[in-house]
Protein backbone atom coordinates (compact mmCIF):
# COMPACT_ATOMS: atom_id res chain seq x y z
CA UNK A 1 0.00 0.00 0.00
CA UNK A 2 3.06 2.57 0.83
CA UNK A 3 4.52 0.90 -2.02
CA UNK A 4 1.56 2.30 -4.30
CA UNK A 5 0.85 5.37 -2.72
CA UNK A 6 4.64 6.16 -3.05
CA UNK A 7 4.37 5.15 -6.71
CA UNK A 8 1.49 7.54 -7.42
CA UNK A 9 2.90 10.58 -5.35
CA UNK A 10 6.26 10.19 -7.24
CA UNK A 11 4.23 10.42 -10.70
CA UNK A 12 2.39 13.24 -9.88
CA UNK A 13 5.19 15.09 -8.67
CA UNK A 14 6.79 13.87 -12.14
CA UNK A 15 3.66 15.15 -13.55
CA UNK A 16 4.05 18.90 -11.69
CA UNK A 17 7.57 19.01 -12.69
CA UNK A 18 7.08 18.37 -16.15
CA UNK A 19 4.52 21.24 -16.33
CA UNK A 20 6.21 23.00 -14.32
CA UNK A 21 8.84 22.83 -16.37
CA UNK A 22 6.84 24.02 -19.15
CA UNK A 23 5.14 26.78 -17.45
CA UNK A 24 8.87 28.12 -16.38
CA UNK A 25 9.21 28.25 -20.52
CA UNK A 26 6.53 30.31 -20.98
CA UNK A 27 7.29 32.67 -18.24
CA UNK A 28 9.94 33.33 -19.93
CA UNK A 29 8.99 34.24 -23.50
CA UNK A 30 4.88 35.59 -23.23
CA UNK A 31 4.96 38.10 -19.88
CA UNK A 32 6.16 40.69 -22.50
CA UNK A 33 3.55 39.96 -25.16
CA UNK A 34 1.05 40.39 -21.78
CA UNK A 35 2.27 43.36 -20.78
CA UNK A 36 2.59 45.06 -24.02
CA UNK A 37 -1.24 43.99 -24.85
CA UNK A 38 -2.32 45.67 -21.58
CA UNK A 39 -0.26 48.70 -22.04
CA UNK A 40 -1.90 48.89 -25.25
CA UNK A 41 -5.20 49.76 -23.59
CA UNK A 42 -4.62 50.87 -20.26
CA UNK A 43 -1.27 53.08 -21.08
CA UNK A 44 0.12 52.91 -17.53
CA UNK A 45 3.26 50.73 -17.12
CA UNK A 46 2.53 49.77 -13.40
CA UNK A 47 -1.78 49.08 -14.14
CA UNK A 48 -0.03 46.90 -17.34
CA UNK A 49 2.39 44.84 -15.09
CA UNK A 50 -0.55 44.36 -12.57
CA UNK A 51 -3.03 42.89 -15.93
CA UNK A 52 0.07 40.81 -17.29
CA UNK A 53 0.77 39.13 -13.36
CA UNK A 54 -3.26 38.40 -13.35
CA UNK A 55 -3.07 37.11 -17.16
CA UNK A 56 -0.11 34.97 -16.52
CA UNK A 57 -1.82 33.49 -12.76
CA UNK A 58 -4.75 32.70 -14.28
CA UNK A 59 -3.12 30.95 -17.48
CA UNK A 60 -0.85 29.01 -14.55
CA UNK A 61 -3.99 27.76 -12.84
CA UNK A 62 -5.27 26.55 -16.30
CA UNK A 63 -1.77 25.08 -17.58
CA UNK A 64 -3.40 22.06 -17.91
CA UNK A 65 -5.34 23.12 -20.69
CA UNK A 66 -3.26 25.32 -22.01
CA UNK A 67 0.16 23.05 -23.11
CA UNK A 68 0.46 23.60 -26.34
CA UNK A 69 2.40 26.68 -26.91
CA UNK A 70 0.38 28.37 -29.48
CA UNK A 71 -2.83 27.87 -28.19
CA UNK A 72 -1.09 29.58 -24.68
CA UNK A 73 -0.16 32.69 -26.39
CA UNK A 74 -3.62 33.40 -27.91
CA UNK A 75 -5.71 32.30 -25.02
CA UNK A 76 -2.71 34.99 -23.02
CA UNK A 77 -3.65 37.60 -25.33
CA UNK A 78 -7.08 37.60 -25.09
CA UNK A 79 -7.15 37.34 -21.23
CA UNK A 80 -4.59 40.32 -21.26
CA UNK A 81 -7.18 42.03 -23.54
CA UNK A 82 -10.53 41.66 -21.34
CA UNK A 83 -8.43 42.14 -18.38
CA UNK A 84 -6.90 45.49 -19.17
CA UNK A 85 -10.47 46.54 -20.96
CA UNK A 86 -12.67 45.81 -17.29
CA UNK A 87 -9.74 47.81 -15.29
CA UNK A 88 -10.35 50.75 -17.28
CA UNK A 89 -14.19 50.24 -17.90
CA UNK A 90 -14.28 49.79 -14.13
CA UNK A 91 -11.49 52.47 -13.44
CA UNK A 92 -14.66 55.00 -15.61
CA UNK A 93 -10.59 56.20 -16.85
CA UNK A 94 -12.50 56.29 -20.26
CA UNK A 95 -14.59 59.19 -19.68
CA UNK A 96 -11.56 61.32 -17.05
CA UNK A 97 -9.50 61.02 -20.71
CA UNK A 98 -12.40 61.99 -22.82
CA UNK A 99 -13.01 64.90 -20.47
CA UNK A 100 -9.73 65.76 -20.70
CA UNK A 101 -8.92 65.46 -24.18
CA UNK A 102 -11.58 68.73 -25.02
CA UNK A 103 -9.66 70.34 -28.07
CA UNK A 104 -8.55 73.54 -27.03
CA UNK A 105 -9.13 75.67 -30.07
CA UNK A 106 -5.94 75.18 -32.59
CA UNK A 107 -4.44 72.60 -33.81
CA UNK A 108 -0.50 72.70 -34.17
CA UNK A 109 1.18 71.65 -37.69
CA UNK A 110 1.34 68.00 -38.07
CA UNK A 111 4.94 68.11 -38.13
CA UNK A 112 5.22 69.73 -34.58
CA UNK A 113 2.62 67.47 -33.34
CA UNK A 114 4.15 64.27 -34.53
CA UNK A 115 7.26 64.76 -32.12
CA UNK A 116 5.52 65.95 -28.97
CA UNK A 117 3.80 63.95 -26.53
CA UNK A 118 0.55 65.44 -27.64
CA UNK A 119 0.70 63.52 -30.56
CA UNK A 120 1.23 60.23 -28.69
CA UNK A 121 -1.91 61.31 -26.82
CA UNK A 122 -3.77 62.04 -29.37
CA UNK A 123 -2.51 58.67 -30.90
CA UNK A 124 -3.87 56.98 -28.27
CA UNK A 125 -7.26 58.48 -27.81
CA UNK A 126 -7.74 57.82 -31.51
CA UNK A 127 -7.09 54.63 -30.78
CA UNK A 128 -9.16 53.96 -27.68
CA UNK A 129 -11.87 55.18 -30.46
CA UNK A 130 -11.64 51.95 -32.91
CA UNK A 131 -13.94 49.73 -32.52
CA UNK A 132 -12.78 46.79 -30.39
CA UNK A 133 -12.14 44.42 -33.01
CA UNK A 134 -10.25 46.60 -34.81
CA UNK A 135 -7.81 47.89 -32.42
CA UNK A 136 -6.79 45.03 -31.41
CA UNK A 137 -5.37 43.64 -34.60
CA UNK A 138 -3.90 47.31 -34.32
CA UNK A 139 -2.44 46.65 -31.08
CA UNK A 140 -0.73 43.09 -31.70
CA UNK A 141 0.55 44.52 -35.19
CA UNK A 142 1.93 47.62 -33.61
CA UNK A 143 3.70 45.03 -31.08
CA UNK A 144 7.35 44.17 -32.51
CA UNK A 145 7.72 41.29 -34.52
CA UNK A 146 4.21 40.33 -35.33
CA UNK A 147 2.83 40.35 -38.93
CA UNK A 148 -0.70 39.44 -40.30
CA UNK A 149 -0.24 35.44 -40.25
CA UNK A 150 1.03 35.65 -36.30
CA UNK A 151 -1.76 38.14 -35.00
CA UNK A 152 -4.38 35.60 -37.41
CA UNK A 153 -2.55 32.72 -35.31
CA UNK A 154 -2.71 34.70 -32.07
CA UNK A 155 -6.97 35.96 -32.48
CA UNK A 156 -7.17 32.67 -34.27
CA UNK A 157 -9.47 34.32 -36.78
CA UNK A 158 -8.06 34.51 -41.09
CA UNK A 159 -5.28 36.19 -42.55
CA UNK A 160 -7.40 38.03 -44.88
CA UNK A 161 -9.70 39.27 -42.06
CA UNK A 162 -6.68 40.74 -39.84
CA UNK A 163 -5.42 42.32 -42.87
CA UNK A 164 -8.85 44.32 -43.38
CA UNK A 165 -9.32 44.95 -40.37
CA UNK A 166 -5.99 46.48 -40.11
CA UNK A 167 -5.92 48.74 -43.44
CA UNK A 168 -9.61 49.89 -42.11
CA UNK A 169 -7.84 50.46 -38.07
CA UNK A 170 -4.97 52.45 -40.08
CA UNK A 171 -7.33 54.59 -42.07
CA UNK A 172 -9.37 55.31 -39.13
CA UNK A 173 -6.64 56.60 -37.06
CA UNK A 174 -4.78 58.69 -40.23
CA UNK A 175 -8.24 60.03 -40.54
CA UNK A 176 -8.57 60.72 -36.75
CA UNK A 177 -4.81 62.39 -36.82
CA UNK A 178 -5.26 64.46 -40.29
CA UNK B 1 -7.12 62.40 -64.06
CA UNK B 2 -8.19 65.70 -62.44
CA UNK B 3 -8.58 66.28 -58.63
CA UNK B 4 -12.05 66.20 -58.19
CA UNK B 5 -12.13 62.41 -60.38
CA UNK B 6 -12.76 60.30 -57.47
CA UNK B 7 -15.71 61.11 -55.08
CA UNK B 8 -14.12 60.77 -52.11
CA UNK B 9 -11.57 63.39 -53.32
CA UNK B 10 -8.00 62.93 -53.60
CA UNK B 11 -7.20 62.72 -49.96
CA UNK B 12 -8.81 59.46 -49.81
CA UNK B 13 -6.81 58.03 -52.85
CA UNK B 14 -3.84 59.53 -51.18
CA UNK B 15 -4.66 57.69 -47.91
CA UNK B 16 -5.33 54.20 -49.38
CA UNK B 17 -1.98 54.53 -51.05
CA UNK B 18 -0.03 55.63 -48.51
CA UNK B 19 -1.61 52.49 -46.57
CA UNK B 20 -0.50 50.17 -49.41
CA UNK B 21 -4.27 49.05 -49.99
CA UNK B 22 -4.91 51.30 -53.15
CA UNK B 23 -5.17 49.40 -56.33
CA UNK B 24 -2.24 48.81 -58.86
CA UNK B 25 -3.62 51.02 -61.30
CA UNK B 26 -5.62 53.48 -59.41
CA UNK B 27 -1.88 53.91 -57.79
CA UNK B 28 -0.42 54.90 -60.79
CA UNK B 29 -2.92 56.84 -62.11
CA UNK B 30 -2.77 58.89 -58.96
CA UNK B 31 1.10 58.96 -59.36
CA UNK B 32 0.94 60.38 -62.55
CA UNK B 33 -1.55 62.86 -61.32
CA UNK B 34 0.52 64.13 -57.93
CA UNK B 35 3.56 64.72 -60.65
CA UNK B 36 1.87 67.55 -62.66
CA UNK B 37 -0.74 68.67 -59.47
CA UNK B 38 1.18 70.33 -56.53
CA UNK B 39 -1.69 70.24 -54.25
CA UNK B 40 -2.21 66.49 -55.32
CA UNK B 41 1.58 65.57 -54.45
CA UNK B 42 1.37 67.74 -51.34
CA UNK B 43 -1.66 65.79 -49.88
CA UNK B 44 0.14 62.61 -51.29
CA UNK B 45 2.65 62.98 -48.97
CA UNK B 46 1.29 64.69 -46.37
CA UNK B 47 -1.08 60.99 -46.39
CA UNK B 48 2.48 59.09 -45.92
CA UNK B 49 3.62 60.99 -43.29
CA UNK B 50 0.50 60.39 -40.78
CA UNK B 51 0.28 56.41 -42.32
CA UNK B 52 3.73 56.02 -40.39
CA UNK B 53 2.93 58.22 -37.75
CA UNK B 54 0.29 56.24 -37.17
CA UNK B 55 2.04 52.98 -37.25
CA UNK B 56 5.06 54.71 -35.16
CA UNK B 57 2.39 56.05 -32.49
CA UNK B 58 0.92 53.47 -31.95
CA UNK B 59 3.95 51.21 -31.89
CA UNK B 60 5.25 53.71 -28.97
CA UNK B 61 1.98 53.04 -26.83
CA UNK B 62 2.41 49.32 -26.88
CA UNK B 63 6.65 49.30 -26.18
CA UNK B 64 8.17 49.00 -22.90
CA UNK B 65 9.06 45.66 -21.12
CA UNK B 66 7.83 44.43 -17.66
CA UNK B 67 9.74 45.01 -14.40
CA UNK B 68 13.27 43.06 -13.53
CA UNK B 69 10.32 41.81 -10.68
CA UNK B 70 7.78 40.55 -12.71
CA UNK B 71 8.93 36.59 -12.77
CA UNK B 72 9.97 36.88 -8.98
CA UNK B 73 6.57 38.34 -8.08
CA UNK B 74 4.50 36.18 -10.41
CA UNK B 75 6.14 33.13 -8.32
CA UNK B 76 5.24 34.50 -5.18
CA UNK B 77 2.01 34.57 -5.99
CA UNK B 78 2.11 31.11 -7.31
CA UNK B 79 3.05 30.00 -4.35
CA UNK B 80 0.61 31.87 -2.30
CA UNK B 81 -2.40 29.92 -4.72
CA UNK B 82 -4.21 27.52 -2.33
CA UNK B 83 -4.60 24.85 -4.57
CA UNK B 84 -2.06 24.78 -7.52
CA UNK B 85 -4.62 22.92 -10.61
CA UNK B 86 -1.52 20.95 -11.80
CA UNK B 87 -2.52 17.78 -11.64
CA UNK B 88 -4.99 16.14 -14.41
CA UNK B 89 -6.97 14.30 -11.81
CA UNK B 90 -8.19 17.48 -9.87
CA UNK B 91 -10.28 18.64 -12.63
CA UNK B 92 -12.00 15.78 -12.87
CA UNK B 93 -13.11 15.50 -9.08
CA UNK B 94 -16.50 17.76 -9.35
CA UNK B 95 -17.13 15.26 -12.59
CA UNK B 96 -16.80 12.13 -10.44
CA UNK B 97 -18.35 13.29 -7.24
CA UNK B 98 -21.46 13.98 -9.52
CA UNK B 99 -21.50 11.09 -11.03
CA UNK B 100 -20.98 9.10 -7.80
CA UNK B 101 -24.18 11.31 -6.03
CA UNK B 102 -26.18 10.08 -9.17
CA UNK B 103 -25.46 6.74 -8.63
CA UNK B 104 -26.53 6.55 -5.27
CA UNK B 105 -29.59 8.41 -5.94
CA UNK B 106 -30.62 5.55 -8.59
CA UNK B 107 -29.71 2.87 -6.36
CA UNK B 108 -31.85 4.53 -3.46
CA UNK B 109 -34.79 4.56 -5.97
CA UNK B 110 -34.75 1.44 -6.88
CA UNK B 111 -34.14 -0.63 -3.86
CA UNK B 112 -36.66 1.68 -2.03
CA UNK B 113 -40.32 -0.11 -3.23
CA UNK B 114 -38.78 -3.14 -2.82
CA UNK B 115 -38.67 -2.54 1.43
CA UNK B 116 -41.86 -0.54 1.48
CA UNK B 117 -44.32 -1.44 -1.14
CA UNK B 118 -46.37 -5.09 -1.22
CA UNK B 119 -46.44 -6.51 -4.43
CA UNK B 120 -49.00 -6.71 -6.25
CA UNK B 121 -50.84 -6.16 -9.69
CA UNK B 122 -53.83 -4.26 -9.50
CA UNK B 123 -54.76 -1.55 -12.45
CA UNK B 124 -55.96 0.98 -10.12
CA UNK B 125 -57.83 3.31 -12.42
CA UNK B 126 -59.59 5.19 -9.21
CA UNK B 127 -56.28 5.42 -6.31
CA UNK B 128 -57.14 2.93 -3.47
CA UNK B 129 -56.39 4.48 -0.55
CA UNK B 130 -58.06 7.83 -1.36
CA UNK B 131 -61.07 5.87 -1.91
CA UNK B 132 -60.28 3.80 1.77
CA UNK B 133 -59.70 7.41 3.14
CA UNK B 134 -56.47 6.46 4.54
CA UNK B 135 -53.91 8.18 5.58
CA UNK B 136 -51.00 7.12 2.67
CA UNK B 137 -47.37 7.28 3.09
CA UNK B 138 -45.28 9.59 0.62
CA UNK B 139 -44.79 6.32 -1.20
CA UNK B 140 -48.10 5.64 -1.93
CA UNK B 141 -48.96 9.59 -2.96
CA UNK B 142 -46.14 8.94 -5.45
CA UNK B 143 -47.37 5.28 -6.47
CA UNK B 144 -50.39 7.48 -7.32
CA UNK B 145 -49.30 9.75 -9.46
CA UNK B 146 -46.64 7.48 -11.17
CA UNK B 147 -48.40 3.79 -11.31
CA UNK B 148 -47.09 2.41 -13.96
CA UNK B 149 -43.32 3.48 -13.30
CA UNK B 150 -44.32 2.16 -9.52
CA UNK B 151 -45.69 -1.16 -11.22
CA UNK B 152 -42.43 -2.01 -13.02
CA UNK B 153 -40.36 -1.03 -10.01
CA UNK B 154 -42.84 -3.53 -8.18
CA UNK B 155 -42.17 -6.28 -11.01
CA UNK B 156 -38.35 -5.84 -11.20
CA UNK B 157 -37.99 -5.76 -7.34
CA UNK B 158 -40.09 -8.67 -7.46
CA UNK B 159 -37.86 -10.36 -10.02
CA UNK B 160 -34.99 -9.71 -8.33
CA UNK B 161 -35.89 -11.33 -5.07
CA UNK B 162 -37.42 -14.43 -6.32
CA UNK B 163 -41.10 -13.86 -4.61
CA UNK B 164 -44.17 -14.67 -5.32
CA UNK B 165 -46.64 -11.28 -6.41
CA UNK B 166 -49.09 -10.61 -4.25
CA UNK B 167 -52.52 -9.91 -6.08
CA UNK B 168 -54.58 -7.58 -4.31
CA UNK B 169 -58.38 -7.10 -4.93
CA UNK B 170 -59.31 -4.12 -6.65
CA UNK B 171 -60.54 -1.41 -4.20
CA UNK B 172 -58.25 -3.38 -1.21
CA UNK B 173 -54.74 -1.67 -2.13
CA UNK B 174 -55.15 0.83 1.26
CA UNK B 175 -56.36 -1.79 3.20
CA UNK B 176 -53.27 -4.71 2.07
CA UNK B 177 -50.20 -1.68 2.39
CA UNK B 178 -51.58 -1.12 5.85
CA UNK B 179 -51.50 -4.49 6.91
CA UNK B 180 -48.01 -4.82 5.13
CA UNK B 181 -46.77 -1.88 7.21
CA UNK B 182 -48.23 -2.90 9.86
CA UNK B 183 -46.90 -6.50 9.57
CA UNK B 184 -43.37 -5.22 8.97
CA UNK B 185 -42.93 -2.90 11.46
CA UNK B 186 -43.89 -5.36 14.49
CA UNK B 187 -46.96 -4.24 15.29
CA UNK B 188 -48.86 -7.68 14.12
CA UNK B 189 -47.30 -10.92 14.68
CA UNK B 190 -48.16 -12.34 11.10
CA UNK B 191 -47.64 -15.83 11.95
CA UNK B 192 -50.31 -15.56 14.73
CA UNK B 193 -52.55 -13.79 12.06
CA UNK B 194 -52.15 -16.50 9.89
CA UNK B 195 -53.35 -19.05 12.51
CA UNK B 196 -56.19 -17.61 13.69
CA UNK B 197 -57.02 -16.85 9.82
CA UNK B 198 -57.14 -20.92 9.72
CA UNK B 199 -59.18 -21.34 12.77
CA UNK B 200 -61.67 -19.28 11.32
CA UNK B 201 -61.98 -20.93 8.05
CA UNK B 202 -62.35 -23.95 9.93
CA UNK B 203 -65.25 -23.35 11.33
CA UNK B 204 -66.67 -21.45 8.28
CA UNK B 205 -68.53 -24.39 7.43
CA UNK B 206 -71.18 -24.64 3.91
CA UNK B 207 -74.40 -26.43 4.64
CA UNK B 208 -77.74 -26.85 2.49
CA UNK B 209 -81.05 -25.01 3.46
CA UNK B 210 -83.02 -27.01 4.64
CA UNK B 211 -86.58 -25.72 3.70
CA UNK B 212 -90.23 -27.21 4.09
CA UNK B 213 -92.09 -27.82 0.89
CA UNK B 214 -94.94 -25.58 -0.14
CA UNK B 215 -98.13 -26.21 0.92
CA UNK B 216 -101.01 -25.61 -1.16
CA UNK B 217 -102.57 -22.40 -0.65
CA UNK B 218 -106.23 -22.17 1.21
CA UNK B 219 -109.00 -20.58 -1.00
CA UNK B 220 -109.26 -16.88 -0.19
CA UNK B 221 -112.23 -16.21 1.97
CA UNK B 222 -114.18 -13.75 0.60
CA UNK B 223 -113.79 -11.88 4.11
CA UNK B 224 -110.61 -12.06 5.67
CA UNK B 225 -110.16 -13.27 9.19
CA UNK B 226 -108.99 -10.55 11.40
CA UNK B 227 -106.44 -12.81 13.36
CA UNK B 228 -105.32 -15.28 10.50
CA UNK B 229 -102.56 -14.53 8.51
CA UNK B 230 -102.49 -13.79 5.02
CA UNK B 231 -100.00 -16.64 3.67
CA UNK B 232 -99.28 -19.45 5.31
CA UNK B 233 -95.31 -19.44 6.84
CA UNK B 234 -92.56 -21.09 5.28
CA UNK B 235 -90.21 -22.40 7.82
CA UNK B 236 -86.22 -21.64 6.64
CA UNK B 237 -83.32 -22.64 8.29
CA UNK B 238 -79.48 -23.08 8.12
CA UNK B 239 -76.53 -22.31 9.73
CA UNK B 240 -73.81 -20.74 8.33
Amino acid sequence: MDALAASLSGSAVSLDLALEREFEQRLADCPTLAYRVALGVLRNFAEAEDVAQEAMLRAYRNFHRLRDRERFRAWLVRTAWRLALDRIRAAGRRERRERAAIPDGHAPPFESLAASREFERRVAQALEALPEKLRIVMVLAAIEGYNTREVAALLEIPEGTVKSRLFLARKQLAKALQ
Amino acid sequence: MTCGEHSGGISDWATDAALGQLHPAQEAKLLAHAGECDACREAYRHAREVAAAVDRGVESLVAGEPSPYFATRLRSRIAAEPVPLRNYGLAWTPVVAGVLALAALVALLLRTPQRTVPRQTTSAGASPARLAGATVSPMMRHSETQPRERHSRVLAAAIQSQEPEVLVPRGQLAAALRWHDAIASGGIDGSRLATSQRAIAGLLEVRDIDAAPLEKPAPIADSVDENGPLLNPISVSGVL
